[in-house]
């Protein structure tokens, strides 16, 4: 099986929108992608820079932009990924 | 407990006071002495006449017409020389070499009041580098007292021999880590909880330590390899804060940035490491939750965060410079989070005012 990066941004301006809940995503995957989901945290990826830029949080999995990330946004780009669309 | 940096004259002065009782009430007499003995110090030179005006000036309870707090002052000079005064605190003591040393005290009979006289110790000591001077209340040295063996408490013989241990284990010990130890191990008597107050004021002649902090983007590009030349080739603590300034400098490195996630659910950014930098953390959040600790923590217990990390750092050294970054940040153009240049500048001088004043470290700011 294909590995998934999910890289989550704890820059200040992703921290203070709320970063840091999305890191429970650890815990709360079905346990089918435990193995197959590498979680890391980045600093700043420069994108609450980009005026046209959606909103922050930011969190790339597989180098796709998830804005306004939450756990149950990361978790669907993960099974979007996983089914390969 | 109050200490005093007179920068013209190179001296530090600090004084340990323990006022009678507990409670709010003893605690602004203590305050209040120990105020008013460091500051007249710093105006009087002739040793016996300001032991004699300090032990008749200060606060005194109405009802027993006893002086409210003992007090011990340190009056130290940049060529070490330490005029001491101790009037009913335990003894100081002297580690000099991992081994107690002897301190010459003369006793001086001071006119005071009704009560007649009161005697005041006073001595000269020149410390040398590496000495460390420990002056502990009476909760210390009588900590423990009634428990197995300790009839009296610690005794200022045993807390001698344990200052002159933990020195003699630890050649790098710092004042701060020594004063820690001493207070641990007063509570540790005492079963974990203390039934007085216990403080411990700890001087150690050294040389100055030296931390740089590096916090923000410069307002050029063409300053990018400047901040990381300062950073690589400085001797001493190394600390960036701010994510995209330790991009731009460990990308010039040429080392790899990495972040721990392991280190999340603190309500604060998580740390990052680059080789050969001492502590990588976030910048705003960070710095504005370290000034919060330096305000009201004193020289409390560090929280476990990356900014209860770079406290300890900080309060470890002795000069300071801070570096900050001016570029201005775009985000600032996003209408819903405006963070401003401003703030970090603000901060930084406000981290200088804080612990310059409360911590009597020397501050540089350098804006680039
Ligand atoms: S802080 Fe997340 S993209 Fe800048």
């Amino acid at each position: 099986m294909k590995k998934i990066l999910v890289e989550i941004c704890t820059g200040t301006t992703c921290h203070v929108m709320g970063s840091e809940a999305i890191m429970e995503i650890r815990d709360m995957l079905a346990s089918r992608f435990k193995d197959i989901v590498e979680i890391k945290a980045t600093s700043c990826i420069g994108l609450c820079r980009e005026r046209n830029a959606e909103q922050a949080p930011f969190v790339k999995v597989n180098g796709r932009v998830v804005p306004e990330a939450n756990l149950l946004r990361v978790t669907q780009m993960i099974n979007e990924i996983e089914r390969g669309d | 407990m109050e200490k005093l940096r007179l920068e013209d004259q190179g001296r530090v002065i600090t004084a340990l006071c323990d006022g009678l009782g507990s409670g709010v009430k003893a605690h602004i007499l203590s305050t209040l002495t120990s105020t008013i003995a460091t500051h007249f110090a710093a105006s009087e030179s002739n040793l016996r006449r300001y032991a004699e005006i300090i032990s008749q000036i200060l606060p005194e309870c109405s009802e027993r017409n006893l002086g409210y707090s003992t007090f011990t002052i340190s009056d130290i000079d940049s060529s070490g020389r330490n005029k001491l005064i101790e009037f009913d605190n335990p003894s100081a003591i002297l580690i000099r070499n991992g081994r107690i040393e002897r301190i010459k005290r003369r006793k001086v009979s001071v006119k005071y009041g009704k009560l007649g006289s009161r005697e005041v110790f006073q001595s000269v000591i020149d410390m040398q580098r590496g000495d460390r001077l420990a002056i502990c209340s009476d909760g210390v040295t009588e900590s423990g007292r009634g428990e197995k063996g300790m009839q009296w408490g610690w005794e200022e013989e045993n807390l001698a021999k344990f200052c002159a241990g933990i020195c003699s284990e630890n050649k790098g010990l710092s004042a701060r880590q020594m004063a820690k130890n001493i207070v641990e191990a007063a509570i540790r008597n005492e079963g974990g909880k203390c039934s007085d107050d216990a403080t411990a004021l700890v001087i150690n002649l050294r040389r100055p330590k030296k931390t740089l902090l590096v916090t923000g983007p410069p307002s050029q590009r063409k300053f990018d390899a400047y901040i990381t030349d300062r950073l690589k080739n400085f001797l001493g603590t190394k600390i960036i804060c701010g994510g995209t300034t330790a991009k731009i400098i460990a990308d010039k490195l040429g080392r790899p940035l990495h972040t721990h996630p392991a280190n999340i659910g603190e309500g604060l950014p998580p740390a990052s490491e680059i080789e050969g930098v001492d502590l990588v953390t976030e910048g705003i959040l960070t710095l504005s939750k370290l000034e919060d600790m330096l305000d009201t923590a004193g020289s409390g217990r560090a929280e476990n965060t990356p900014a209860g990390a770079l406290m300890e750092l900080l309060l470890e050294s002795d000069i300071i410079t801070l570096i900050v970054g001016t570029k201005i940040n775009q985000t600032h153009h996003n209408p819903d989070f405006p963070i401003d240049v401003e703030i970090r500048r603000n901060l930084a001088r406000r981290l200088k005012r804080v612990l310059e004043k409360n911590y009597l470290k020397k501050v540089e700011i350098e804006l680039v």
